[in-house]
This record gives C-alpha cells, structure tokens and sequence, in this order.
C-alpha cells in the first residue's frame, strides 16, 4: 500500500524539522511524506528547503482544512492509496503509523483513527468533556462510540481521498468523520500514545474552544442530518 | 406589543431561513461554518416568537419602549455583526488573491527566466563544439 505521510504544517519552524527527522526511520519503501506549508509567517518553509523535505507550499494561508485538502489532491494525482493526518508539532508518533496501516489493510477499512483511549481510561480533564460531548453527538447520529473522536491521526483510504477532493465540507474534523460513518465508512480506532506538543503554542484558547464546539455540536447534530448520504 | 400576527411572522420566516440554509449545505452549496450564524439567528428569532415574555423583560431591561422595537433592534444589531464580519472576510480575500496572483506572475517570470538562460547555456556549449 502507498501511503502518503501529510504534515500540515503552519509556524512550525521550530518542530518541524525534528518531526520529519523522527519519521523518516519508520516510513516504509512505498512510504512517502508531504510537508504542506500553510502560508507561515516564520521560517517553515524555508528550513524545509535548505533540508531538502519534499514540500507543498501554499502562498498564503488557508487554514487547516484547505491546507489538508491541498495535500490530499497531491495524494488523488499521484495515486496514492492511502493519506495519514500527522501533525507537525510532534504531537503524533510515528511509530504507530505502521499498526494503523496493517489494521486499515486487514480489516478492510476506510478510516482508521489513531485513538489515545481504546485500551487506556480517558483522564477526567475539562478538555476531555469537549471530546466527550463530540463522542455523544456521533453517537446519536450514527451510533457508535468513538473513544477519541478529535484525535488528529486520521488515516484514509483511497475512496475517502476522492470524496475529500470533490465534495464541499470535507475537513479534517470529527463532523466529517461522523458524516462518513453516516454514509457506510467503515471506521476503526487504533490505540496510540501522543506527547504533548514541543514547540509553539495550541490553537485553541477558550473563546476559540467555545466556538469549536459550537461549530461541531451544531454541524454533527443538525447538519449531518440534512446532507444526503450517498 | 408584540402582536401574533408578527409572531407569526418572525416564526414563519426564521422557519423559512432554516430550511433553506439547510438546502443549501444540503447540495454541498455552502459551508457548515457559514451555516452557523443563520442556524442561531433563526433560532433566536424563534425562541422570540415563541416565548415574547423574553422581548419583554429584555424591553424593560434596556429601557426600550416597546417590546417590538427591541426585536427590531436586535435582528438589526446582529446583521450589523455580520455585514462587519464579512466585510473582513472580504478584504482578507482580496489580499489573498492578490498574493497568489502576484505570486503566479513572479513565479512564471522566474521559470521562463530560468528556462531562457538554459537554453542559452546549451547554445554556448554547441558554439564551444564546433
């Protein structure tokens, strides 16, 4: 299986050479990676460069969700089979892209979420409600439980890579997932551990994280239902 | 006062603005995060039409005279927000496109600049042969 390693990457200078230095030992021989840089205003495109990475770089920024869907047309032209969400800030571990490949590959799968919490007990932190009113919400709407739905560690097939670059509100978010569940995807969950992020600071502050609920709630609840599932 | 037949009328039409913001993200036209304010609004402009004691107490509140002037003012206030917050969309889209145009012209610039010095490079090697 060709599998296409996408790190969007926005003001990431100061991680994202030790986050392509720490994936290269476990990417296998039909394994490639794409740096998409996301218009940033610090040196991430230039030290991507100088290092020789291979590197999308988008001339203004589009926020995440255009700068993934950027990576995934590169991953539909060149026929790939499959795209992994990894972040840049090396929250995500490489080795585990291994697993989630072969869990993808044996169980027929389209979707396979690198979750934090199959086997291990989710911490009763106040960022965990958010994800676990997410986790309800996908369970109402196309009941079953996601143990992780906001992970960003998501990896998609081919037929996931098509729908993403033809269809309008495609993210690379949980209410897309929900969506495609809603639709038949057949969705896995693949134990991983994350670290914390190294370097820069989360997008996320509490306005934004308000907002982010609101957003999710309202589109996996409500608008989920309206779209047409097929 | 807040009459029924207004009522009425501010259901019917925050009815209205649902389903067809719905249809539209419906047929993929437009995105769930542009869908979000109009979702709200209509939802508030029901609730109002719903449960008026709110229109009332929120008049007394401010010192509006009438109930229904309050609605006026806060559907006028909240379009106010969002003519604001796209009229920023705007100007960030219009400096993104002229970016990504500039961006192309000095890109193509740079390419056939490149191509026409390899291109002479390769003649003053033939020259050199012959």
């Amino acid at each position: 299986m060709r599998l296409l390693v996408l790190i969007p990457a926005y003001n990431e200078a100061q991680s994202i050479c030790r986050t392509v230095e720490g994936l290269l030992p476990y990417l296998r021989r039909d394994w490639d990676y794409i740096v998409v840089n996301d218009g940033s205003r610090d040196d991430t495109a230039k030290l991507c460069r100088e290092q020789g990475y291979r590197l999308l770089d988008l001339p203004v920024n589009l926020g995440l969700s255009g700068a993934f869907l950027a990576g995934m047309k590169y991953a539909l032209e060149e026929g790939y089979d499959c795209v992994v969400q990894f972040d840049g800030d090396g929250q995500h571990r490489p080795e585990y892209l291994g697993e989630m490949l072969d869990k993808l590959e044996r169980e027929k799968l389209d979707i396979v979420i690198g979750s934090r919490f199959v086997s291990e007990a989710k911490p009763r932190k106040l960022r965990m409600l958010g994800s676990d009113m997410i986790a309800l919400a996908i369970r109402v709407t196309s009941g079953r439980w996601l143990t992780d739905p906001t992970s960003g560690m998501r990896m998609f097939d081919r037929n996931m890579i098509e729908k993403f670059c033809r269809n309008l509100n495609y993210g690379p978010e949980p209410d897309t997932v929900a969506y495609l569940m809603r639709c038949g995807a057949r969705v896995g969950e693949c134990q991983v551990h994350m670290d914390e992020r190294t370097a820069g600071v989360s997008y996320l502050n509490l306005s934004r994280s308000i907002y982010y609920m609101l957003n999710m709630m309202i589109s996996i609840l409500l608008v989920q239902f309206v779209r047409s599932t097929h | 006062m807040l009459t029924n037949v207004l009522r009425v009328f501010l259901f019917l039409a925050s009815v209205f603005i649902s389903i067809w913001i719905l249809r539209k993200i419906r047929k993929a036209k437009a995105k769930v995060e542009d869908s979000l304010f109009w979702i709200l609004f209509s939802f508030m402009l029901i609730v109002l039409s719903l449960f008026p004691q709110i229109a009332y107490w929120l008049s007394g509140l401010l010192g509006v005279q009438s109930p229904v002037n309050f609605v006026f003012l806060a559907v006028l206030f909240a379009m106010i927000l969002k003519i604001f917050r796209l009229s920023i969309r705007v100007s960030q889209m219009e400096s993104k496109q002229q970016e990504l145009a500039q961006r192309y012209a000095i890109d193509r610039l740079s390419e056939s600049e490149a191509l026409r010095k390899q291109s002479k490079g390769e003649n003053k090697q033939e020259s050199h042969e012959f």
